[in-house]
């Protein structure tokens, strides 16, 4: 219940005494001292409002650009191990993902977080392999998960539900290395694989979960944890039992201010000038010292202006300033991956737009991030099918290759290394000795794509135009890499 | 000749200035102003609370609660048989709580009573509600505790078999060997199975921790001796199996009924063997959620006992009066028994314990109202007063007064000076701090006997946050609903009557706080119910009503005997009216009544000495000095003569301000029709 009752209208005949004055201003103003509440504003007046040097939203986020080291160039030539690459470690306990781990103060605030990852196995050789040829007993499988001040978020553990949903956990996620023995690539006889990762030379992967939750109020952690489950919990065992690494990955967590905390001081009542007992009056004076520092002040509210505790979720729905999607179904590129860290931009040889030729998977704006400050967060999935070379008829080191990028107004495209993901054929025989041939099949598995921009404080070069899904092929020339379709949505907080 | 009672007693002394509260008698589109205090300035009554909301039917109760410091507002109206929200962010009135009991012949308005950060709602018909206001405006309303009584659970255990039988009998194919049972020497024979009953119970809880009644008792399940020896006749194969730990048995317990939707999670209970101890109930087991659940009980009684006990909790039937004490709820003159007073635990405003009560009027007399007053809980039945004190849930009741009684609930009010103030059938009383008791309503004795006595327990008041008036609004004449509001000012301690511009107000509520807004729930045929912000005006509408003041009877003694000579009367103006001095016309009646002779007089209002106009928004500003209100005086001459009492009116022509400030009595006490004095008496 706010204001918006004055004790006696202001008349024509009305003689100015201050009282009659201060009667009508003081409510108003006092209320802008830290007396707001979701009453005086309307409702959805909170998309993405700023509160102070904030945002209602705040974010908390890290990345970490890990290459996977599969190629650098259009070689088959591992690079060896990141060196930011993340070892999961033993023992089945979950295990945060230490430098994505954010912590932060909050109000009771409803949080969002979404992890996003790729894992995979170790490059270890100089020419090949990812530890090919290993015996049956080792499969390392792993988990991945939320965990938000210490507790495990159970919708978001990976292996437990097998919803089809892109965005839902999934059963267990097996990192299945060479199965010498009997190699598997049927879907659906291989009891660790869920989507198709039977018998494989190596693998890389990615997870994207999300959790939306309650906080109270305090300190907030939020880390994406990993474990390795049983029965190849421990690594290196004996020589023989893979590695997993955690190589690309992001955390962010999005903080939806539903209270203040109230550690700031109280806003103070605004500047308005109060008539006194022989003040000489006239329009000007009476707009100077009340209607402006009032207006001021309106236009200028703080988030110490709403009271402790004074808004809530119901007040501040999570509406975005924009979100901005696109989808395309299937199509193919050709290009050749200019290796990691290469110049990040789409250039013919290099990387391709993921486009069913008619759409693409590319999401328009234009934005001026320079004018309007805003963070901005990219989603994307690309339904992979398959990376081939039909002349490398069973090569399982052939990689797709996808990426997140944006492109300025100028047409030049931009990309983050760390956007950048890899993913391998796992179902095809593998080929050594004995196997000199291998059958292909479709890897059909789902590539989860994040990117973190950040124009908050900085601004990009240029206005941009879009951003959009890249794809291109890692391997000799002339193999293609297929999907089936993709979607991107871009979300843009901005005040 | 009017009696004494019927007299406004304010004496004239000339040498003292009155403020024009303290002698007002009935006030028209006058409020109050803060500046300089005590001032009636031309204002409209109220604005509406949200523009344009209507609603359907009397606003019949209305409550609030701030939480969180002020910043978590929770405002509640019922009108017709819907319970509104406020939700001032999108300006409307959200119905939260629909097919509620609309009975315009109700007999008291509705209850809404805070405790403990959430308001508890109840008409007196419909079960009582709950309504959660610690967050987010009240999202939660619940029954208010369980008017309903659980089902008792159903027990599956040994039932049959005479005594020393070695193998018990299963009852639906269940008997397990548990640790239930006593075991003792049965006679003279050594390790023995008692025979022996237990029964079971449940009790609903709900998210807040209130309690529901304790089911009835399941039906006994029993254990028939056993033993460990054998008879003859038996195959020695028995005796052999017949252990002591083998003859211990458990139970299947199964409690089928749900409950109440806001059951939250249901405690079971289990007696000690009723035969062979004290058979007292002990919670065995408590299931969350609203589910039926089954379990098997195989605790012994040494295993339970020590352990929680069931209160006796009886059901919250709707109650008509209910007020905050200590933490407790504390509610009163229920359906069947208006004359009983019940209190909860603290802080568990549902949990009514069944030896939690008092009847406070020996003579049965139905409470009327309730208010925590002081160190007490002070009970207002129809026809006495009473204090209640809790101490350890003892309760004792104290007697005040007899005859002297509470017509609505709705008008208990504490003031902020201390007292406490209710209606009663002949006008206003308050309690004081010594728990004395006056009347505080003697000068209004004409306008109370026009009360409609048959609608009075509709009144309803509230005290304004801002000022610290007392409101209340009543029914007058042949009107069913209560069309005229009363102000009570304890600092003058001077009523005034004003006619709302034909609204009738149904419900008050103050909210105090930062806002320190009186709300009222008003009905006027033209326009429907409206909730309405007292004192304040959003329109300048009634820049063209009339306003006007008229006075109570004004008399030298209070029981007008000394005759006076009325020679003038000084009149307090504040500075108003800049533009265009009006003419105002003071009306002197030269007797108590309306209906004694009059004669009118005219004088200028007050101007301040600056021609140029002036408003605040889109008209033009001038130039202008403002300047502290100064009171300027007008002294109107007449020479009445012989007169025991009189009364005055001013009127201020439509379209434009007066703002009285004072008024001062020039009076001469006569004896045979001569002067006796100038100035007039001092009291005698």
């Amino acid at each position: 219940m706010g204001y918006r009752f004055s004790r006696g209208v202001l008349r024509k005949t009305g003689f100015p005494y201050p009282q009659r004055i201060v009667d009508q201003v003081a409510p108003a103003a006092e209320e802008m001292a830290g007396r707001l509440n979701d009453h005086n504003f309307v409702n959805g007046a909170f998309p993405a409002a700023r509160r102070g040097a904030g945002m209602l939203y705040d974010f908390h986020y890290a990345t970490v650009a890990s290459d996977t080291g599969i190629h650098t160039s259009v070689n088959d030539i591992p690079t060896g191990l990141d060196p930011n690459a993340f070892l999961v470690p033993d023992g089945g306990a979950w295990a945060a993902i230490s430098d994505l781990t954010k912590t932060f103060s909050c109000g009771q605030d409803s949080v969002w977080a979404i992890g996003w990852c790729q894992y995979g196995l170790t490059p270890t050789g100089a020419v090949v392999t990812f530890d090919v040829g290993l015996s049956t007993l080792v499969k390392p499988r792993v988990q991945f998960a939320l965990r938000i001040n210490g507790v495990v978020m159970a919708n978001t553990v990976t292996g437990i539900d097998t919803s089809a949903s892109d965005e839902a956990p999934r059963s267990v996620y097996p990192v299945v290395p060479v199965d010498a023995a009997t190699p598997s690539h049927n879907l659906s006889t291989d009891t660790y694989s869920l989507r198709g990762t039977g018998s494989m030379n190596w693998h890389v992967r990615s997870i994207r979960l999300q959790a939306k939750v309650g906080l109270p109020q305090g300190s907030a952690t939020v880390e994406l944890v990993v474990r390795r489950i049983p029965p190849n919990d421990v690594q290196n065992l004996s020589g023989e039992i893979e590695p997993v690494y955690i190589y690309n990955r992001s955390l962010l967590a999005i903080q939806l201010k539903e209270s203040e905390a109230g550690a700031s001081a109280p806003t103070p009542i605004p500047g308005v000038t109060y008539p006194v007992d022989g003040t000489s009056i006239s329009k000007a004076s009476l707009t100077d010292n009340i209607l402006t520092p009032l207006t001021t002040n309106l236009n200028n509210l703080s988030q110490t202006a709403i009271a402790q505790w004074g808004l809530r979720r119901e007040q501040i729905p999570s509406q975005l300033q924009n979100i901005v999607q696109a989808t395309c179904d299937a199509g193919t590129t050709s290009r050749i991956y200019p290796g990691w860290g290469s110049t990040g931009t789409v250039a013919p040889g290099q990387w391709g737009l993921v486009t069913d030729g008619v759409n693409s998977a590319q999401a328009n704006g234009p934005w001026n991030f320079a004018t309007t400050p805003s963070f901005v967060l990219v989603l994307a999935n690309v339904a992979h099918k398959k990376a081939s070379d039909p002349g490398i008829a069973a090569d399982a080191e052939q990689y797709g290759v996808y990426g997140l990028s944006g492109k300025y107004s100028t047409g030049t495209y931009f990309k983050q290394n760390v956007n950048e993901f890899h993913i391998n054929n796992p179902n095809i025989t593998p080929p050594w000795a004995a196997f000199p041939t291998g059958t292909m099949y479709d890897c059909d598995t789902d590539v989860q794509l994040m990117g973190i921009f950040d124009y908050r404080t900085s601004a990009p070069a240029n206005i941009i135009d879009s951003f959009q899904v890249i794809s291109t092929y890692d391997a000799s020339g002339g193999g293609t890499c297929t999907w089936s379709h993709a979607s991107i949505q871009v979300y843009i907080w901005h005040p | 000749m009017p009696t004494i009672k019927e007299l406004g007693l304010a004496l004239i002394e000339s040498d003292r200035t009155y403020k024009p509260e303290s002698l007002a008698r009935k006030i028209s589109n006058l409020g109050y102003s803060r500046f300089p205090g005590g001032t009636l300035i031309t204002r409209g009554h109220s604005s509406e609370f949200e523009p344009g909301a209507t609603f359907a039917g009397y606003i019949t109760g209305m409550g609030y609660v701030e939480t969180l410091n002020g910043a978590n507002q929770c405002l509640f109206a019922r009108a017709g048989g819907t319970m509104y929200r406020h939700e001032g962010w999108s300006q409307s009135w959200v119905p939260v709580l629909t097919g509620l009991t609309y009975d315009t012949s109700s007999l008291f308005p509705d209850v809404f009573c805070s405790v403990n950060s959430r308001l508890i709602w109840c008409n007196g018909i419909d079960v009582p509600r709950m309504i959660d206001c610690s967050r987010s405006y009240g999202d939660l309303i619940t029954n208010a505790g369980f008017n309903s009584i659980p089902s008792a659970p159903t027990v599956q255990g040994v039932t049959a078999g005479a005594t020393q039988i070695y193998t018990a009998q299963n009852y639906s194919g269940y008997v397990h060997v548990g640790r239930i049972g006593t075991v003792q020497d049965n006679g003279g024979e050594d390790g023995a199975l008692l025979a022996g009953s237990w029964v079971y119970a449940v009790q609903y809880e709900d998210s807040f921790g209130n309690l529901s009644p304790l089911s009835p008792l399941s039906a006994p399940v029993s254990i028939q001796v056993q033993s460990t020896g054998y008879l003859t006749t038996f195959d020695t194969h028995y005796e052999r199996l017949n252990h002591l730990d083998s003859m211990t048995r458990s139970f299947f317990v199964q409690a089928l009924d749900a409950g109440e939707t806001h059951v939250a999670a249901t405690r079971l209970y289990r007696s000690t063997d009723l035969r062979n101890s004290d058979g007292e109930m002990y919670m065995i087991g408590r299931w969350t959620g609203r589910e039926p659940f089954s379990c098997p009980d195989h605790a012994s009684d040494g295993e339970i006992e020590g352990g929680l006990q069931p209160k006796a909790i009886v059901p919250m039937k709707p109650f008509r009066v209910a007020c905050e004490y200590q933490g407790r709820l504390v509610v009163a003159n229920f359906m069947g028994a208006p004359q009983l007073v019940r209190f909860s635990e603290v802080s568990f405003p549902g949990n009514l314990l069944e030896d939690n009560w008092v009847v406070p009027d020996p003579t049965g007399g139905q409470v009327t109202g309730l208010a925590s007053f002081g160190d007490s809980c002070v009970i207002l039945t129809d026809s006495g007063v009473f204090t209640l004190r809790i101490e350890e849930n003892k309760a004792s009741c104290q007697p005040i007064t007899k005859g002297c009684g509470c017509v609505s609930p709705a008008t208990v009010k504490q003031l902020n000076t201390g007292g406490l103030v209710w209606l009663a059938a002949d006008g206003w009383y308050q309690l004081d701090r010594n728990y004395s008791i006056k009347r505080l309503s003697d000068a209004l004795h004409n306008t109370i006997s026009l009360f409609n006595r048959a609608k009075l327990s509709s009144s309803v008041a509230a005290v304004d946050p801002a000022t610290g008036r007392y409101f209340c609004s009543v029914a007058l004449g042949d009107t069913p609903i209560p069309n005229t509001l009363f102000v009570y000012d304890p600092l003058t301690e001077g009523w005034t009557e004003s006619p709302l511009d034909g609204r009738s107000v149904t419900a008050m509520v103050a909210c105090p706080g930062h806002t320190q807004t009186l709300l009222m729930g008003t009905h006027k045929a033209s326009v429907g119910s409206q909730i309405r912000v007292l004192d304040t005006e959003d329109t300048i509408a009634n820049n063209g009503v009339l306003c006007f003041y008229e006075s109570n009877v004004l008399s030298l003694d209070t029981e007008m005997f000394t005759p006076f000579l009325l020679r003038s009367l000084i009149i307090g103006l504040v500075d108003s009216d800049i533009e265009t001095p009006s003419t105002l016309t003071l009306r002197v009646w030269q007797g108590p009544r309306l209906t004694d002779p009059y004669q009118d007089f005219t004088f200028d209002g007050c101007a301040n000495d600056v021609a140029d106009s002036w408003a605040f928004g889109n008209t033009t500003v001038g130039s202008n000095t403002f300047r502290n209100a100064a009171v300027s005086w007008r002294k109107l001459d007449f020479q009445f003569n012989n007169l025991t009492g009189f009364r005055f009116a001013i009127y201020a022509t439509a379209g434009h301000d007066i703002q009285l400030a004072g008024f001062k009595f020039v009076v001469t006490a006569q004896q045979n029709g001569k002067a006796s004095r100038t100035p007039g008496p001092t009291r005698s």
